[in-house]
């Protein structure tokens, strides 16, 4: 897992590298919400990199939601791989989590 | 080369001790020629200054007129020149040298006209000169030689030239046997090698007693490191104190190399005792685990008795967990004479967390199922009895259905699990298209569809979770779902659910190879023949 975090005033850009799986996602999970606690209100995922997402991946992201959430924030997802996707739509988290094309059409979400 | 790899096989003792050995010898035997050949040199010099001065002391040990009163054979009186014999004798003893005389040449003829210690009466004539005689009579200067006399044998020998009143040449020479300074050569030389020999030794046993000082607090130190081994690194087996007297406070390196084995022995004996604690709590954390899983496979059902619904349905299923507890799960119990209820789920994460989330959601789905009887609903039910504080966002997905074992007719709903397959009596296989939902525990309040599947006589259904499609081979390739399909395609139409089951088991088994299963594999097999039940 690579991450790596860049700051526009209130929002948090987290781009994500790799397999976001039982290994990956609690690191993913603590980066984001030390973000949050440093006061970021709105997440932006990047996950244009990962390559695998397991069911732990997808609990982090329902974490990370609903912690920015109970912030008064938000959260988006962008540039989502066609694997990472297409679990997406089988869990049904498409329903419940922001999905994106890109960053600014994410950043259009967030606002 | 052979010489060093020689050396570095010795011990540290011989290594200090054999260049000790090789240079103190050395040094000793240069000590000793050269000393000896300086002091030969000394000997010869101070022979030939005594030799000088008896030759030069000579005429004043004679009468003032002597030399003019030495005219012819008889111009001194016998008894006179035995007398002046005697006088020169003890001069010549006192001086140390063999013989002294006077010669005089008359027609190249040399008569001795005074002498001491030679025995010859006044004017016998020396019938065969040494060489250096003539030397003399050459070149009038003082001579001195190593010269080999026809009768008195090798000598060595001071010549010098002296005139009387009225200038007549005289030869005055001292002389002293060869084999005299010999002596005396051998004798300091004897001294030296006396000398050196003892020096030689002294060293020697100096650098013995120092090769060992410095190599016995070594050996005691290897032998505690080959006790301490077998002994397992006990921490009984320590270090003899008496190495390190004065603790860390020290400018000897063995000392310091005892007090930090010391120091390396006491944190050693401290990290054994950790790691054995370590061991042991994870043996029991690993036997709590086991214990977990145990607990954990008495939720799932057993074997489905295939005399339930008069033989109509087949159902069999596996599960092979990741860790000794899994989070996958499966259920299946009759509702009543006619109505199967099947669940197949798989919970987020794995491990311990997930076994008890596990536990929990076959409880709430048993006790929902018994009261709903809408998969729909009781997906809903179980979903907001989950969703509620969960603060882990831990989450299930579940597909979960209702067999009406008289029509076919499933009801089913499905909470974001794998869709599964449709096995055709002919042994087709086909996707079932189910709306997908959300997973259940995740969000409060979610609903999910109701739908429903006509399962034809002979046709099976098969479900499963993603530790299937997942399974991973040893190059990082995932197993998927088309490889899953080809070989349920490839599996005899007329095959019972044990042939489904094991086939795909086998090969995901076969397809990982040595590498480590990486999540729960769970499959579920079951078969609509209601045919089989007339016959039977």
């Amino acid at each position: 897992m690579v991450i790596s975090i860049e700051k526009q005033g209130e929002t948090a850009i987290v781009a994500a590298g790799g397999r976001l799986d039982a290994v990956g996602a609690p690191e993913l999970e603590a980066r984001g919400k030390a973000s949050i606690q440093e006061g970021s209100k709105r997440l932006l995922l990047d996950l244009a990199k990962v390559e695998y997402i397991s069911s732990a991946g997808l609990r982090s992201l329902l974490v990370l939601a609903k912690t920015v959430k109970a912030a008064g924030g938000g959260m988006a997802l962008c540039s989502l791989t066609p694997a990472v996707r297409e679990v997406m739509t089988m869990s049904g988290f498409d329903n419940i989590l922001s999905l994106a094309a890109d960053r600014s059409a994410a950043m259009g979400l967030l606002k | 080369m052979r010489g060093v790899g020689w050396y570095r096989r010795q011990t540290v003792r011989w290594k200090i001790f054999i260049p000790f050995f090789a240079i103190t010898l050395l040094s000793s035997t240069l000590f000793t020629v050269y000393g000896f050949i300086q002091n030969n040199r000394a000997i010869v010099n101070e022979i030939d200054k005594r030799l000088l001065i008896a030759a030069l002391t000579m005429p004043q040990l004679l009468p003032a007129d002597y030399f003019d009163r030495v005219q012819a054979p008889d111009s001194i009186p016998e008894e006179e020149h035995w007398a002046h014999t005697r006088r020169l004798e003890l001069f010549l003893r006192n001086v140390g040298g063999t013989y002294l005389y006077a010669l005089h040449n008359v027609s190249n003829r040399y008569y001795f006209v005074a002498s001491a210690a030679l025995d010859t009466p006044y004017w016998t004539e020396y019938e065969k000169p040494a060489p250096n005689i003539y030397e003399v009579q050459k070149t009038w200067q003082p001579h001195i030689s190593t010269t080999p006399d026809p009768d008195y044998g090798l000598l060595r020998s001071v010549v010098i030239g002296y005139k009387d009143s009225a200038g007549r040449r005289f030869i005055i020479g001292a002389d002293i046997h060869a084999y005299e300074v010999a002596a005396l050569k051998r004798r300091a030389f004897l001294n030296f090698f006396m000398m050196g020999a003892a020096s030689f030794f002294l060293a020697v046993l100096f650098s013995y007693v120092a090769s060992t000082a410095i190599t016995q607090p070594l050996s005691r130190l290897s032998n505690f490191t080959r006790r301490l081994v077998e002994g397992g690194f006990s921490a009984a087996i320590r270090v003899d104190p008496t190495l390190f007297p004065d603790g860390n406070q020290t400018g000897s390196e063995t000392a310091i190399l005892a007090y930090d084995f010391d120091q390396m022995q006491t944190n050693l004996a401290a990290h054994i005792e950790q790691l054995k604690l370590t061991q042991s709590a994870r043996e029991r954390a690993e036997s709590e685990l086991r214990i977990a899983g145990q607990i954990q496979a008495t939720f799932l059902p057993g074997a489905f008795d295939p005399s339930l619904f008069g033989g109509r349905v087949q159902m069999q299923a596996a599960m092979k967990t990741a860790k000794q507890a899994g989070g996958d799960l499966y259920d299946y119990f009759a509702l009543d004479e006619s109505h199967l209820f099947f669940a197949i789920g798989d919970v987020s994460g794995k491990g311990m967390p997930s076994a008890m989330f596990m536990s929990a959601v076959v409880v709430l789905l048993r006790s929902a199922a018994k009261q709903l009887r809408d998969p729909a609903e009781i997906l809903r039910r179980v979903n907001d009895d989950l969703a509620i504080r969960n603060e882990s966002c831990t989450f299930v997905t579940l597909f979960i259905g209702i067999l009406d074992t008289l029509t076919g007719e499933v009801v089913l709903a499905n909470g974001g699990h794998n869709p599964p397959r449709r096995l055709g009596a002919d042994g087709a296989v086909s996707g079932v298209p189910v709306k997908t939902n959300i997973v259940v525990g995740a969000v409060d309040g979610a609903t999910f569809a109701r739908e429903t599947l006509l399962l034809r006589p002979g046709e099976t259904l098969f479900l499963y979770t993603d530790g299937v499609t997942e399974a991973i081979d040893e190059g990082g390739k995932l197993y998927g779902e088309e490889r899953m399909d080809r070989r349920l395609s490839a599996l005899p139409a007329k095959g019972g659910v044990p042939e489904v089951i094991q086939g795909v088991s086998d090969d995901v088994a076969a397809f990982s190879g040595s590498r480590d299963q990486s999540d729960d594999i769970t499959l579920l097999a079951l078969r609509y023949e209601p045919r089989g039940a007339k016959t039977s």
